[in-house]
C-alpha cells in the first residue's frame, strides 16, 4: 500500500470516529445538559431553605392556636409540596420535633422528605403517618393493600396539570383532544396541531411519579405512545404540575401551554375553568387512630391552614 | 511507512476511537439519569 493510501486510511478511520461522536453528542448528549442551572436551582425545592423552626427559613408562617403534643404524626410527601407541609409542621408542631442533620431529616424527625413514591411506600409501611401528594397510582394502591393499609385521601388544595413546550415552539395553545391525540400517537407532527413541520417528541415521566399518575388519569383508556422519529429529531412536549414548572415558565427555554384557550393561572384553577386542575391530598391510613392526625387535618382545612396552601403557591380549596 | 507501523497506527486509532465512544456513552447516560423533563424540553426546541 502506498503512503498516500495509508494516510488516507488513517484519516478516514479518525474522521469516522469523530463524526460518530459528534452525531451522538448532537442527537443525544446535548439535550440532557443542564444549561439552565440557575433557573433550575431556583425552581427546585431546597429542603434546607424551608426548614421548620429555622429563623432563616423561607417557610410560610401563620399564627395558630393549636400545638400538637404527644404522638406526633410523621409527615412526608411530594417534593413540590414539601414547603407547604413543612409550614404545617412549623405552625402546629413543637420546635424540638424536627431534626435536620445538614443533608437530610434524621429518622426520628416528624418531618421527612422522600417524594411521592417514597411517601406512599412509607405510608403503607407505617413509617409515615400523613403524606401530601397527588392521587396514588394503581401500583401504589396495590402496595398499600398488600401491606394492609387503607388509604384515606382528604383534599386540601388544588393544582393545575400543565403541558410544556420549548419557548421557541410557535404553538401556544392546544385542545384537550389534541393533547390526548399527541400522546396516543394520532398526531405525530406539530403541523397537525397548528405548529411547524417538525415531529412531536411526546415525553413521558417515570412510572409512579405524581405527574405520570396524573397523566395516565388524563389519558383515560387511551394508551400512551412515543415516536422514535420524534425522540430523535422532534420538538418536545412534556407535563408537570404548575408549581414545579411555574417558576421556569417564561424564562429562556420553557413555555406553559393554554388548554382549550384557558391559561393555567390561579384564577382559572380556582374557578375550575382550566380543564385539567385537580385536588392534592393529605393521605393517611384509616387504621391509624392517632388523634393528632384528625387535629392536623382539621388545622389544614381551617382558614389558617388554607392560608399556608395559598401562600405556598397553590390554590386553596373553595370554602364558600 | 512499513506495514507493521501502519497496522499499529490503525489499531491505536481504533482503540482511541472506541474509548471515546464508550466515554461519550457513559457521560450521556449519566446526564440522562440526572436530567429533568424541564431541562430536556428547554434544550430541545
Amino acid at each position: 500500500m502506498t503512503l498516500i493510501k495509508q494516510l488516507a486510511a488513517i484519516s478516514a478511520l479518525t474522521l469516522a470516529f469523530t463524526a460518530f461522536d459528534l452525531a451522538v453528542y448532537h442527537v443525544f448528549t446535548r439535550r440532557y445538559i443542564d444549561r439552565h442551572s440557575d433557573e433550575m436551582k431556583r425552581s427546585s425545592v431546597e429542603v434546607s431553605a424551608y426548614l421548620p423552626f429555622d429563623p432563616e427559613s423561607k417557610i410560610v408562617r401563620v399564627e395558630s392556636d393549636l400545638t400538637l403534643t404527644g404522638d406526633l404524626p410523621v409527615l412526608d410527601g411530594a417534593a413540590a409540596l414539601y414547603p407547604m407541609y413543612a409550614a404545617f409542621a412549623h405552625a402546629v408542631y413543637p420546635p424540638d420535633s424536627v431534626h435536620f442533620d445538614g443533608s437530610g431529616f434524621t429518622p426520628d424527625s416528624a418531618v421527612q422528605y422522600t417524594n411521592t413514591r417514597g411517601a406512599y411506600k412509607a405510608l403503607a409501611d407505617g413509617t409515615a403517618d400523613v403524606i401530601f401528594c397527588a392521587k396514588p397510582s394503581e401500583e401504589q394502591l396495590a402496595y398499600a393493600a398488600e401491606q394492609g393499609a387503607e388509604l384515606t385521601l382528604v383534599p386540601i388544595g388544588r393544582e393545575a396539570f400543565v403541558f410544556l413546550v420549548n419557548a421557541q415552539n410557535p404553538v401556544d395553545n392546544l385542545t384537550v383532544e389534541q393533547v390526548r391525540g399527541i400522546y396516543s400517537g394520532k398526531y405525530t407532527k406539530w403541523s397537525e396541531v397548528g405548529g411547524d413541520d417538525t415531529y412531536i417528541d411526546a415525553v413521558q415521566r417515570n412510572a409512579g411519579s405524581g405527574s405520570q399518575t396524573a397523566m395516565l388519569s388524563f389519558m383515560g383508556d387511551l394508551p400512551m405512545k412515543r415516536s422514535l422519529r420524534g425522540a430523535l429529531s422532534g420538538r418536545a412536549i412534556g407535563y408537570s404540575f404548575r408549581y414545579y414548572a411555574g417558576s421556569l415558565s417564561g424564562t429562556d427555554g420553557l413555555k406553559m401551554l393554554s388548554l382549550n384557550g384557558i391559561a393555567p393561572d390561579a384564577a382559572h384553577i380556582a374557578d375550575g375553568s382550566y380543564p385539567v386542575s385537580s385536588n392534592f391530598y393529605a393521605v393517611y391510613n384509616a387504621a391509624n387512630h392517632n388523634e393528632n392526625i384528625r387535629k392536623l387535618i382539621g388545622f389544614i382545612l381551617s382558614p389558617e391552614g388554607q392560608q399556608i396552601v395559598e401562600q405556598s403557591g397553590y390554590v386553596p380549596l373553595q370554602t364558600d | 511507512m512499513n506495514d507493521t507501523l501502519f497496522r499499529r497506527i490503525m489499531i491505536a486509532v481504533a482503540v482511541l476511537g472506541c474509548l471515546s465512544v464508550i466515554a461519550l456513552t457513559v457521560y450521556t447516560f449519566l446526564l440522562y439519569r440526572g436530567c429533568s423533563v424541564l431541562t430536556y424540553i428547554m434544550n430541545k426546541g
